[in-house]
């Protein structure tokens, strides 16, 4: 039956064509300019790592000023700094509660090769620990990270990305080859796989949709050489700063700390870690305000980092409403489609073919239209999105269709086709095959 | 005298007339808030930085080699920057007006009292920071080059002989002049106001204090600094890359940064605004032609089945203006309907964007010209239909069809 009620459809869209494109051009439309709006929402509400987001918290403790609280960005106050002191991070990573922690920054550095084809250029880097690593999932080709000694010690050791790999060694095994970064030899210990979670949740400094950085070194590889932060930075308490070890020592806030605590018991207990640490520093002088620890999942995070912009949220509001002007204009020409059959299905009726028969004949090739308007909206979505990649760098990662989003274009144009065509082919089944019959 | 027959006609083939209003309420309302959520960005986009911002530039050095002469190479690449024919100015900085990122520094009015503190943007500049970055100066004077220190973000030691403020960073801080005042540190530094500019741009453009800024001579202790170049009016594009081969060939043990335009850097950072932007006006385009095709189609349909109807009224005397006149009529009364659900509709989108998203309200004046454009857009739109129904002959009346 349904086989039958495609090749009537068929027969109907060929006596009609101009309509019929006209009503698939309409969905076309509709679904192109929603999708494309849809789409950016979609990449940047994504879950980077779903696996475990529930299982990974950003660690924030309340170390700022007793006078005014910490801002950053809009008028409200933030909460507790983004970041931690450097002195607070070393101590956290004494603690044994989480499964893995990292403490990071993403510093840079110039890097030379041996291959004398490959200039010397500037590398963004993230100094972490090893924790970093296993805690992100992060895959390696060769090698793996470096030991915990390299932690403690900073011995001049490097985990590079593919793509870096790929330059220098022509993408062979280079673990135990030597790179120079600022003047100094490191040792490879590890090439990742492609790794590139968007949005990139462990630093959402820079551009938050930028790919990872191709060097990781041990944090305390980095500082011992005082590289530079480029992240942020913020201090609030008047201190003599003059060397790199009082940076170290001071109140100022930069390092981001993340934990893997697998399991609401391990939550607790290191909630509970944290206030007795920030109780203890309290004794001795320090965290002047309120207690006020945090411990953000994945999710979280990038909720409270507004990493889904409101403007967004705007396209994809104003878009759905250029959906539903589409689909008016698809039941306006759906009705003159109609219309015109209206002999034909009157015969069809007097040939003793019921209501429900008639309307889901016109359903099945409303439906049909709809997919049709579906992958054509499908096609337009992708030349929007392949246009803003064009015009703007930054959305290179950002403007890219999913499968997802392609079955999403694909349902909602069969939704919103049945939605319009519900009333004409509801009118058509009601039309009396007598007053059509007559006139023949 | 034809309102009553255009309602009743509507009344009689209700559903295409109402498809056509909703669609003119619903594009009414998209169309006015789009336009006004391009216009809010726009205006953020269109805020003047304060420097020459067509013919800045901005390139820098990375520097790695052990022995590398961090200040001699740096007055020697400067020297090099200044003399290059269609360059007028070079020197070094920390950051550029809405690019984003810089340096934020708290200042106390009075020693000691932190309730006088001001935070402003903080801008290290040399003593060729006025020329490059071509800001005004209103007062006082510009650094001297014997005045430039070394400074280090994570530290260093000494202070700024002085301080330059933005007449805005001013007006706040200093009220009754602030030339030759002192401006205090939380950690009980000082440094006299030397100068006063007309304006600069802070470096993050969702800073709500825009021109709060102040300028103080220092200069990276490196191993990265930042060269802003300012070219000859026009010659921007041509120079950056000349400067680029300049300074690569001039030195080794360090790398040039890939030099940008202020512009390119501002629109970077603008990102969100301009694709949203972007998106807004083509929903906004394709929504108008839309709701056009819509009301053409409609027009037309009623053309094709009043044939005898029209023919009839032009053998009873009706002139062609008449029948233009009644489809223009039929369609200004259409569109008034969709725009009387149109109003409400606007006003209820924006009152939700305001209240959910960083979006203002709606000013009056707005839905007006809305309104306007939409009645102009359905005149136009049925005028073709309109003009195909003045040709019908008085003769068709007489046909049997």
């Amino acid at each position: 039956m349904f086989a039958h009620h495609l090749r009537t459809a068929w027969t109907s869209v060929r006596r009609s064509p101009v309509l019929s494109i006209l009503i698939v051009a309409a969905i076309a439309v509709g679904i192109g300019v929603s999708i494309t709006g849809l789409t950016i929402y979609h990449m940047l509400a994504r879950d980077p790592i779903p696996q475990k987001s529930d299982q990974l918290f950003r660690v924030q403790l309340d170390s700022w000023d007793p006078d005014s609280p910490f801002f950053e960005g809009g008028d409200e106050p933030s909460g507790p700094p983004f970041w931690l002191t450097y002195q607070d991070a070393m101590a956290l990573l004494e603690s044994d509660i989480p499964k893995a922690h990292a403490a990071n920054y993403r510093s840079a550095a110039v890097l030379e090769s041996d291959n004398p084809s490959v200039a010397p250029d500037v590398y963004g880097i993230r100094a972490t620990t090893r924790g970093f690593f296993s805690m992100f999932e992060v895959p390696f080709r060769y090698g793996a990270a470096w030991d915990a000694a390299a932690d403690q010690d900073g011995a001049p050791v490097v985990v590079i990305g593919e793509k870096i790999n790929d330059e220098l060694f022509g993408g062979e095994d280079s673990t135990g080859r030597t790179v120079r970064l600022g003047d100094d030899e490191f040792r490879v210990a590890g090439v990742l796989e492609h790794w590139s979670p968007h949005p990139r949740f462990y630093d959402l400094n820079m551009t938050t949709f930028g790919d990872p950085e191709q060097l990781f070194v041990p944090m305390r590889a980095a500082t011992d050489r005082e590289w530079a932060i480029n992240g942020n930075t913020s201090c609030w308490k008047p201190e003599s700063l003059v060397t790199f070890r009082d940076f170290l020592g001071s109140e100022c806030v930069w390092v981001l700390f993340w934990a893997e605590l697998p399991d609401s018991a391990s939550r607790e207990a290191y909630m509970t870690y944290l206030n007795g640490y920030v109780d203890q520093q309290k004794a001795a002088g320090r965290f002047p305000r309120p207690m006020d620890n945090r411990l953000r999942s994945v999710e979280e995070w990038l909720e409270h980092r507004q990493v889904v912009s409101d403007d967004s949220r705007v396209v994809v509001a104003l878009a759905f409403l250029f959906l539903i002007v589409c689909l008016l204009n698809a039941v306006g020409l759906m009705l003159a489609k109609f219309a015109g059959t209206a002999p034909s299905a009157a015969i069809r009726r007097a040939l003793g073919a019921s209501r429900g028969d008639i309307v889901r004949q016109y359903l099945t090739e409303v439906g049909a239209i709809g997919i049709a308007g579906g992958l054509a909206g499908l096609a337009l979505a992708a030349t929007g999105l392949w246009s803003l990649r064009q015009g703007f760098e930054d959305l290179a990662n950002v403007a890219r269709l999913d499968l997802s989003m392609g079955f999403t274009a694909i349902g909602l144009a069969f939704l919103a086709a049945l939605a319009a065509g519900l009333y004409p082919a509801w009118r058509v089944g009601r039309a009396v095959p007598v007053r059509f019959l007559k006139s023949q | 005298m034809e309102l009553g027959s255009i309602l009743k006609g509507m009344s009689r083939n209700w559903v295409g007339p109402l498809l056509v209003a909703l669609q003119v309420a619903i594009t009414m309302a998209v169309m006015v808030n789009a336009l006004f959520v391009i216009q809010e960005r726009r205006e953020v986009m269109a805020r003047p930085t304060g420097v020459d911002e067509a013919n800045l530039g901005r390139t820098g050095i990375f520097a790695y080699a052990d022995d590398f002469d961090w200040t001699g190479e740096i007055r020697a690449d400067l020297e090099a920057l200044n003399n290059h024919p269609g360059v007028h100015a070079a020197g070094t900085v920390n950051s550029l007006p809405g690019t984003g990122s810089g340096w934020s520094s708290t200042w106390l009015v009075e020693e000691n009292k932190p309730e006088t503190s001001v935070q402003s943007a903080m801008y290290l500049v040399d003593e060729h920071g006025l020329e490059t970055l071509g800001l005004e100066l209103v007062e006082g004077r510009w650094f001297r080059e014997d005045e430039i220190i070394d400074v280090d973000p994570t530290g260093f030691e000494g202070f700024f002989s002085g301080i330059v403020l933005t007449e805005s960073l001013a007006n706040k801080m200093f009220p009754d002049g602030a030339l030759g005042r002192m401006v205090y540190t939380e950690s009980e530094d000082q440094a006299p106001v030397v100068g006063v500019v007309r304006q600069l741009a802070v470096p993050w453009p969702s800073y709500l204090e825009w021109e709060d800024s102040s300028l103080v001579p220092g200069r990276l202790s490196g191993p990265a600094i930042f060269y802003a170049v300012r070219a000859e009016p026009g010659r921007l594009e041509q120079v950056l890359p000349e400067v680029e081969e300049l300074l690569t060939g001039r030195a080794s043990g360090r790398t040039v940064l890939p030099p940008e335009t202020h512009r390119e850097m501002v629109a970077e950072e603008f990102t969100d605004e301009r694709a949203t932007v972007r998106i807004l006006f083509v929903i906004m385009v394709l929504l108008v032609l839309l709701t056009g095709l819509g009301i053409v189609g409609l027009a037309s349909f009623n053309v094709r089945r009043r044939t005898r109807q029209i023919g009839t009224r032009r053998a009873l005397g009706a002139t062609r203006g008449d029948i233009l006149r009644y489809f223009l009529a039929e369609n200004a009364v259409l569109t008034a309907m969709g725009l009387g659900i149109g109003v409400v509709l606007t006003y209820a989108l924006n009152y939700f964007l305001a209240d959910q998203f960083n979006v203002a309200r709606l000013p009056g004046s707005w839905l007006l010209i809305g309104m306007l454009a939409l009645l102009a857009l359905g005149q136009l739109a049925v005028l073709g239909p309109a003009r195909t129904a003045t040709r019908i002959p008085p003769a068709v009346a007489t046909r049997t069809v």
